[in-house]
């Protein structure tokens, strides 16, 4: 039984171990990609493997430490050495790091989206006093390029903590608003129509998004506001033209319960006829910004572990290419590389 | 650009198409002057074949060069410009190693699959020699040019061990590999800091350092390969040609990392 524990041991701390769980990473994230892409990654097999590898690392790591102290001990007076010993222990540890991160991030961290349209506010988050975080959308603009692509997308927000403005900002692509550990990312946008319906009796005012499917009251008619188009033109069909609002239209269909009835191109102001006592009309424009909201307390961890990673390695890895200026002999593809004795 | 100097932007099209196929040209010939020079020991030859890869190198820098006037911005940002970026790096890694070493022995692979890369431009992306779209936002990014940036060096480092790893193999030398193992080793500190930086950049854009699309895992892959490779290099029966063998798989990798995942599989990085 000891004897059986102390192989196991051995086992989950030696470098065999894990070569082969890093293979069997390489070889089942390469597989991933074609099989179930969506899901594999979250897999329980995949989990256990790369938490058997964290494992592994750690191990081997205290390891190399414990070797280490031995060493210094012992007073190495090589410097490109020692360099390399303590390059080799910053790498391993930095990996270690970007995991704990991932991990952490895997169990308590959080994220999904929130619209906004602008001049509207909305809740993002709440912290642990139960304050909740909320974001007022002040202005949406897109910059574009001379042929009409975007360029940029800015949000004009102010961040709110219960009821008191904490804090004013832009939110750009690669821009993110940050806060108290929550990040808020401009991911897209979209169009907003407010639209008048008429019904039988009565007459409703909606603000509908691309894409919403609107009941007329009092009878069985649907409206769907199908999609803005700024520069319509029939050749183009329900693509724009331009960027430009230079024949702005409003794509709706109508249905009679699930049936089709119809599909047509509005100008806004005018009133759609339906049948004699229903009618549709689209006001005007509006946008709604797409954000991204995250918190992930594993950051600073893999933040601070990727650093150590890329110092670690250039440092383990500078000493190759010193060796030529140590013993003055040029590097040559003969040359055997005795330099190392581990 | 092209717009404010009427004309301006066909020259330099043409001028970029020009120097790429003059550098696809001399790679070729290069070559084969390495080839024919190392099998006859013609010194002549070797010389032949090093001017005509500098002269190569020279001209895929001025194709480069006349890209980045043209785009305003350095030449790191779509897969043409990638392929352009990763020949000249390639050449030029190779010949300073020619230059140190004083060995010839990996000229004629490396120049070959140089070659071969440049030659990919022209069949997979013929009409983008002078098309320079806009950057979309997320592109935008100092990081993405630097996560390019080391990548297009790792690239490079591997592809110059992978042709000497090939030459070991082909030569059945036994115990030569340290260089192997010196360039593949510094490819894989760029290939880290290439990974660490486009999580910076992915965290900044889209708010995860790592979302398992093809083109991240597929680096994973490669650089997991060459984290196996450096850990094996020195431990008994691998040291000779087994360790060659897995830098050349690597390589493989690599390759399949470019053009396998642009080409084959999509997501987030399907646009370069
Ligand atoms: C999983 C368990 C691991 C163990 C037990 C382990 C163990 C070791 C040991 C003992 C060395 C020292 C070799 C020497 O001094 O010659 C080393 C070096 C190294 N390790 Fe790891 N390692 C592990 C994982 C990793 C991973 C995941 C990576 C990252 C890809 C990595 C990257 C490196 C690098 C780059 C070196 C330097 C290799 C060289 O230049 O010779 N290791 N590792």
């Amino acid at each position: 039984m000891r004897q059986f524990l102390y192989i196991l041991l051995k086992t989950s701390y030696s470098m065999k171990t894990g070569l082969v769980l890093l293979a069997l990473l390489g070889i089942f994230s390469a597989l991933g990609t074609s099989i179930l892409p969506d899901i594999f990654y979250r897999l329980l097999l995949f989990n256990l493997l790369m938490i058997m590898l964290f494992i592994n690392l750690v191990l081997c790591t205290i390891n190399r430490l414990i070797q280490l102290r031995r060493q210094v001990f012992i007073k190495q007076h090589n410097l490109m050495n020692q360099i390399r010993q303590w390059g080799l222990l910053a790498l391993h540890i930095g990996l270690i790091l970007i995991l704990v991160g991932g991990i952490i991030n895997t169990c308590v961290g959080q994220s999904g989206t929130v619209q906004i349209a602008e001049g509207e506010r909305a809740v993002i988050a709440e912290n642990e006093a139960g304050e909740k975080i909320s974001l007022f959308l002040e202005d949406f603009e897109i910059e574009r390029y001379e042929n009409d692509m975007p360029s940029q997308y800015y949000s004009k927000v102010q961040l709110y903590k219960s009821e008191s403005l904490e804090l004013q900002s832009i939110i750009s692509v690669n821009n993110p608003l940050q806060y108290q550990g929550i990040k808020v990312y401009q991911q897209s946008y979209g169009n907003m129509v407010d639209v008048t319906i008429q019904g039988e009796e009565k007459a409703e005012n909606h603000t509908a998004v691309e894409g919403e499917v609107l009941d007329i009251p009092g009878g069985n008619w649907r409206v769907k506001v199908f999609k803005y188009v700024p520069d319509f033109d029939p050749a183009y069909g329900m693509e724009s033209r331009s960027m430009q609002a230079n024949n702005p239209r409003v794509i709706y269909s109508v249905y009679k319960g699930d049936v089709l009835l119809g599909v047509g191109a509005a100008p806004f102001g005018e009133e759609i006829k339906i049948d004699d006592t229903s009618w549709v009309q689209f006001n005007g424009l509006g946008t709604y910004s797409i954000f991204k909201v995250k918190e992930d307390p594993g950051l600073p961890y893999a933040g601070a572990g990727g650093i150590i990673f890329m110092i670690g390695a250039a440092l383990a890895e500078i000493s190759i290419f010193r060796r030529k200026a140590e013993n003055g002999s040029q590097i040559s593809g003969r040359r055997n590389d005795n330099g190392s004795t581990d | 650009m092209g717009l404010r100097f009427p004309g301006g932007g066909m020259i330099m099209a043409v001028l970029i198409k020009t120097g790429v196929g003059l550098a696809l040209f001399m790679y070729l010939i290069s070559s084969v002057f390495y080839m024919v020079g190392l099998k006859n020991r013609g010194k002549n030859l070797l010389v032949l074949a090093s001017a005509s890869a500098v002269i190569g190198v020279l001209a895929n820098m001025t194709a480069l060069v006349v890209r980045t006037i043209l785009s305003g911005r350095l030449p790191l940002t779509d897969g043409y410009e990638f392929i352009l970026s990763f020949t000249f790096v390639s050449v030029l890694l190779y010949l300073m190693y020619e230059k140190m070493s004083q060995s010839k022995n990996g000229g004629a692979v490396l120049m070959f699959i140089a070659a071969l890369l440049l030659a990919s431009v022209f069949i997979l992306m013929p009409n983008q020699h002078g098309t320079v779209s806009p950057l979309m936002p997320a592109l935008k990014s100092p990081w993405l040019t630097s996560h390019v940036l080391t990548a297009v060096i790792a690239y490079s480092a591997f592809t110059l061990g992978a042709a000497l790893a090939l030459v070991q193999l082909m030569k059945k030398e036994k115990n030569g590999d340290f260089n192997v193992y010196r360039t593949v080793a510094g490819g894989f500190v760029m290939l880290s800091i290439s990974i660490v930086l486009g999580g910076v950049w992915a965290e900044e854009t889209w708010g995860t350092y790592w979302s398992w699309d093809p083109k991240e895992t597929w680096a994973l892959v490669t650089w997991i390969i060459y984290a196996i490779y450096l850990h094996i290099y020195r431990s008994k029966g691998w040291k000779g040609s087994n360790a060659n063998l897995i830098a050349l798989a690597g390589f493989i990798l690599v390759l399949f990392t470019f053009f396998g995942v642009n080409y084959l599989l999509s997501g987030l990085h399907s646009y370069g």
